[in-house]
């Protein structure tokens, strides 16, 4: 197995690139320009097609239109640029096309700043676009999972005939980390449903709204239960010391990889903390929840936001069995001795428990 | 020869769904015809703009995909590098190559992408209720200027030749269906602007003048006499690059 040193984006681009990717459209955009670059020299190496779209809007839809014509494509920006994607990103899910976009989040509202954060996650699992849809998440929290989840989110999307997202953040991006490397894998393009022409005889494929073609009634039926399925068997988490724990932690991305250290320490210290590692944001892991003893006393999300935005999916998930906080860091990644001692004052019953926003 | 230019071909596999009058529906037969007459039907990929334009995809039997309004410059240019054997056009409203999708537009251009827009002008947006189009003509009145466009409320027209103009694109054309002479002028230009595609020369863009009863509040042959005595003065018709 070959195993190079590299950073979260340089690992998420060559997984890409390994899982069958040909196609990739991006703009510039910190932090996750390294994708962009990585596939501006690996696209031609592999007879791909690499295009610097003129924005971020043009990028979301040539992406669209490479993969109408059959190419696995991908797509990478960040908070403002998925902001912009967010209408392209509607029209995939219409058309069912099994595009992947990675969202590498930096912190703030608007323009924001350059360094990380975790404040798109609303943006990125209630929808972002019009219409009813959620987007397959998967939240890497290394280098390794960056290369293992492009790999695999071509495989994913085109089982469900539904865009995946990749929500990564400033800090997953940036860092290194060693990393084990796939084997090539080579992917045809000719898929039957493809546009490629018409063959004499055949009927035309048209991508677009796919209820222009069918019966809306009978497609909105076939698309519930669609997403009904992809809520129940796509579910990926990972629990530490959850079946014991006093206070539960839930965390992904950065913020899961510091929570995995408090869950540690505070265990050496006799403080029973456990943590809930949502690997996919949509669907929700509902069922890592089921894990969660009676004794326990709290659930804290950890997150690099202003608001909890997480902590809306567990109240959703706990239905007040247990009661909820957050941790929300703002600006900066939680440290590990603050994330014990807030869940000391949590455990003593000092934190009140708050309404969401 | 005659009789075949009569039988409508194969690919127009139902009645359209234009309004009586509409230049949309000749278009798209003559568009019809000049792709079954190269024999490139099942090479070929339209790319949709979404306004009136895009029902052609309920009538012509060919593969098609459907970006967001206006996006044709972008969804384009990924169709011809993915599949550089296919032929890669659009049928555009002026709104959709020249309002909300210019960027897109201009940036095929200028990138001299080997891809083909045919951008029907019928100087409002036809299929909301006839509003302003960048190609409403000053004072021209629509259901968004009354009173009829001024330069100080709504701006200049937009010329594409005096937006392309100066690019170094394969072909920039403009022209008319108002009667015989003109639809098979447009039919040589339409095959003119495929065949530049066809030898790798780069962006081709042909603007059709095209009638627009219902909103002009025209009869059919009224709005084929207002394009050849008013919107061809406006809007010269010819080839200003044929490279």
């Amino acid at each position: 197995m070959e195993k190079k040193i590299m950073k979260g984006n340089e690992a998420l681009a060559e997984g890409a690139v390994r899982g069958g990717c040909r196609f990739y459209a991006g703009y510039p955009i910190t932090p996750q320009s390294e994708i962009l670059e990585w596939m501006a020299k690996r696209q031609p190496e592999v007879d791909g097609v690499f295009v610097q779209g003129e924005s971020e809007i043009a990028s979301v839809n040539m992406t669209y239109a490479a993969r109408a014509m059959g190419a696995r494509a991908l797509t990478s920006t960040s908070g403002p640029g998925f902001s912009l994607y967010q209408e392209g990103i509607a029209y995939w899910v219409s058309a069912g096309m099994p595009c992947v976009v990675a969202c590498v989040q930096r912190f703030g509202i608007g323009d924001g700043f350059i360094f990380a954060g975790q404040d798109n996650y609303w943006q990125a699992v209630k929808g972002g676009g019009n219409g009813d849809y959620h987007l397959i998440t998967l939240a890497p929290n290394s280098v390794q999972e960056c290369h293992d989840m492009a790999y695999e989110s071509f495989g994913i999307a085109e089982k469900w005939m539904h865009p995946v997202l990749l929500l990564s953040d400033g800090t997953i991006g940036q860092m290194v980390e060693p990393c084990e490397l796939k084997p090539m894998q080579e992917y045809d393009m000719d898929q039957p449903w493809a546009t490629m022409g018409v063959k004499p005889g055949e009927d035309h494929k048209v991508i677009t709204d796919i209820t222009y073609f069918e019966d809306l009634d009978e497609w909105n039926e076939k698309y519930l239960q669609k997403m009904r399925k992809i809520s129940e068997e796509e579910q990926r988490w990972e629990n530490i010391c959850v079946e014991d724990a006093d206070i539960v932690l839930v965390a992904y991305g950065i913020s899961s990889r510091v929570a995995e250290g408090a869950v540690a320490r505070a265990r050496e210290e006799g403080f029973k903390l456990g943590l809930i590692r949502p690997i996919t944001l949509w669907p929700y892991p509902r069922k890592a929840f089921e894990e969660i003893p009676d004794t326990c006393r709290g659930v804290v999300t950890v997150e690099v936001n202003m608001m909890g935005q997480m902590r809306e999916d567990v109240i959703i998930t706990l239905k007040g069995k247990f009661p909820t906080y957050a941790y929300a860091t703002r600006r900066s990644v939680a440290k590990v001795d603050e994330i014990i001692a807030y869940a000391k004052d949590v455990y003593d019953g000092k934190v009140k428990e708050e309404e969401v926003y | 020869m005659s009789d075949r230019a009569r039988k409508t071909p194969d690919i127009m596999y139902c009645e359209n769904r234009f309004c009586a009058g509409c230049g949309h529906a000749l278009f798209n037969r003559i568009l019809g015809e000049v792709l079954t007459e190269m024999d490139i039907i099942s090479d070929t990929v339209i790319c949709s703009d979404i306004g009136c334009n895009h029902q052609f995809q309920f009538c012509m039997n060919v593969d098609t995909i459907v970006p967001p309004h206006g996006k044709m410059g972008a969804a384009l240019t990924a169709m011809k590098r993915v599949r550089p054997d296919k032929y890669a056009m659009t049928i555009a409203g002026d709104g959709g190559a020249y309002a909300i999708g210019l960027g897109e537009t201009m940036a095929a251009a200028a990138r001299n992408e080997n891809v083909t827009f045919f951008v029907m002008n019928n100087t409002v947006y036809a299929m909301t209720g006839g509003q302003l189009a960048p190609t409403t003509m000053i004072g021209q009145k629509t259901a968004s200027t009354p009173l009829g466009r001024t330069e100080a409320a709504n701006g200049q027209s937009t010329n594409v030749f005096d937006l392309m103009g100066g690019l170094d694109i394969a072909y920039l054309a403009r022209t008319t269906i108002t009667n015989p002479a003109n639809v098979a002028k447009t039919k040589k230009m339409v095959r003119k602007a495929l065949e530049k595609q066809r030898d790798g020369k780069g962006f081709s863009l042909l603007e059709v003048l095209d009638p627009c009863p219902t909103n002009w509040g025209m009869k059919p042959a009224d709005a084929m006499k207002h394009i050849d005595e008013v919107v061809s003065k406006y809007y010269p018709l010819g080839e200003v690059i044929d490279k």
